[in-house]
């Protein structure tokens, strides 16, 4: 693999899991896991 | 390509990632479960908080004879044999009517699934894949991945009850868990590590367990699950008697899920450049420190935003350090079954986290006592780490006897 295209691939893999880690963070926040908050963390 | 270069470093650290992902990750959705099951089958909170205890205790009490296992015949059998327990116990886990059913399929059957898929087994692959100097950082990047199944199961497993409801979102959790299986062919092969060691397992035993070193990270590691289930199970709680909105006391569980993914990747990272030991003894000093300002300065949004960075942070960042620690010490040959063994002081210590910190609530009608036990059993893990001989015993010299 070139040094270009392993830079793209990781490029993608953090673009990858700053897009998932927004919308998990977002979900967090969502009615129900606040409904559910009390019991949200694993007993 | 031959059948069996294709299984890299890079390879096995990226299936080790998304095998811990799931394994650590599906479990940490199962309180959302508490509320829907319990309201539709009439059961107590206490059985559905027992179950999840006996998985706890299975899961440390199991680990050993799992990290043995895969020492000893193989990482990928023990990762594939867990993989078909824990889907069978999260689908059964679905049809379960009785308390007892409950605890043989949450219980037992997700518990053996934990010990044979979780860190020890996983991390033992891990560690032997890599050499020693990059080592510390693939234990990080895998735990790392470990995290951000934590911290991203959550809301799916939410999405998936509010979608499909309870029953269907335990099956399809199964369906995920089952993806261990095939993953499971990345991290297959003997154990080749230290061809010209003739050391045997009881041998590598019997020398951990002269080593006082070993019994210090057991302890230290003990405290450390201490303090996260602690927090884990009780922080919610403790948020909303002081007062906290649920969007503030969710935002913080958010942080100490998003901070976990990067404490985990820098600790080991920084483990592969400075000393171990002072690395875990500065996590557990900083936890003392966070919880201390956490309780006794005046509480707000901001603070225990602060904390629960803090804390997250340094949350699994022990994780990499132990183990990394342990290779370092005894080697990788038995780098499974050693780790495992250290391990279960942490699954004795989340046991006691979880129980005595809902006993002294009780006993009490406050945290605060618990709280001041979890800043002195730091104060006392960073100190214990301090002692702790890092070098390698193989290249110690041999003590023999006089002639």
């Amino acid at each position: 693999m070139t040094q270009s295209r392993r830079i793209l691939v990781w490029a993608m893999l953090a673009a990858l899991a700053a897009l998932v880690t927004y919308f998990s963070f977002r979900a967090y926040l969502s009615a129900e896991l606040l409904f559910n908050f009390g019991n949200s963390f694993y007993c | 390509m031959n059948r069996t270069n294709w299984r890299t470093p890079g390879v096995v650290l990226a299936c080790g990632s998304v095998i811990l992902m799931l394994s650590l990750g599906i479990r940490q959705s199962f309180g959302l479960f508490l509320q829907p099951m319990s309201g539709e089958l009439g059961w107590g909170r206490e059985t559905f908080a027992f179950a999840l205890a006996l998985q706890n205790l299975i899961w440390g009490m199991a680990q050993p004879f799992a990290g043995m296992i895969a020492d000893k015949f193989g990482a990928a059998r023990v990762i594939v044999a867990a993989g078909v327990l824990y889907m069978l116990g999260l689908a059964l886990m679905a049809y379960s009517e009785t308390g007892l059913a409950f605890d043989i399929s949450a219980g037992i059957l997700v518990g053996l699934g934990l010990s044979g898929s979780a860190f020890g087994v996983v991390m033992g692959v891990v560690g032997r894949a890599f050499p020693s100097d990059k080592r510390s950082m693939a234990l990080g990047a895998v735990g790392a991945g470990g995290s951000f199944g934590q911290f991203i199961m959550l809301p799916y497993g939410q999405l998936l009850i509010s979608q499909f409801g309870w029953l269907n979102a335990l099956l399809v959790l199964a369906a995920s868990s089952f993806l261990i299986v095939p993953l499971a062919s990345a991290l297959s092969g003997r154990n080749t590590a230290a061809p010209s060691s003739n050391q045997s397992m009881g041998e590598a035993l019997q020398e951990a367990a002269a080593h006082r070193g070993f019994w210090y990270l057991t302890a230290s590691f003990l405290v450390c699950g201490f303090q996260t289930l602690f927090i884990m199970v009780h922080l919610p709680v403790y948020l909303l008697d002081q007062g906290m909105t649920p969007m503030e006391g969710m935002t913080a569980l958010a942080l100490i899920g998003f901070f976990n993914i990067v404490g985990s990747y820098m600790c080991g990272v920084l483990g592969g450049h400075l000393s171990k030991k002072y690395l875990l003894s500065w996590i557990y000093g900083i936890r003392a420190v966070a919880i201390l300002a956490f309780v006794t300065l005046p509480l707000s949004p901001w603070s225990t935003w602060v904390f629960a960075a803090v804390i997250g942070f340094t949350w699994l960042g022990t994780v990499p350090l132990t183990n990394g620690l342990v290779a370092q010490i005894f080697g990788v040959k038995y780098l499974s079954t050693l780790f495992s063994i250290v391990f279960l002081g942490h699954q004795i210590g989340s046991f006691l986290g979880g129980w005595y910190g809902g006993y002294v609530f009780d006993l009490t009608g406050s945290y605060l006592t618990i709280w001041m036990v979890a800043v002195g059993l730091s104060v006392l893990a960073a100190v214990m780490c301090l002692p702790i001989d890092e070098r390698e015993l193989a290249t110690l010299p041999v003590k023999r006897p006089a002639v």
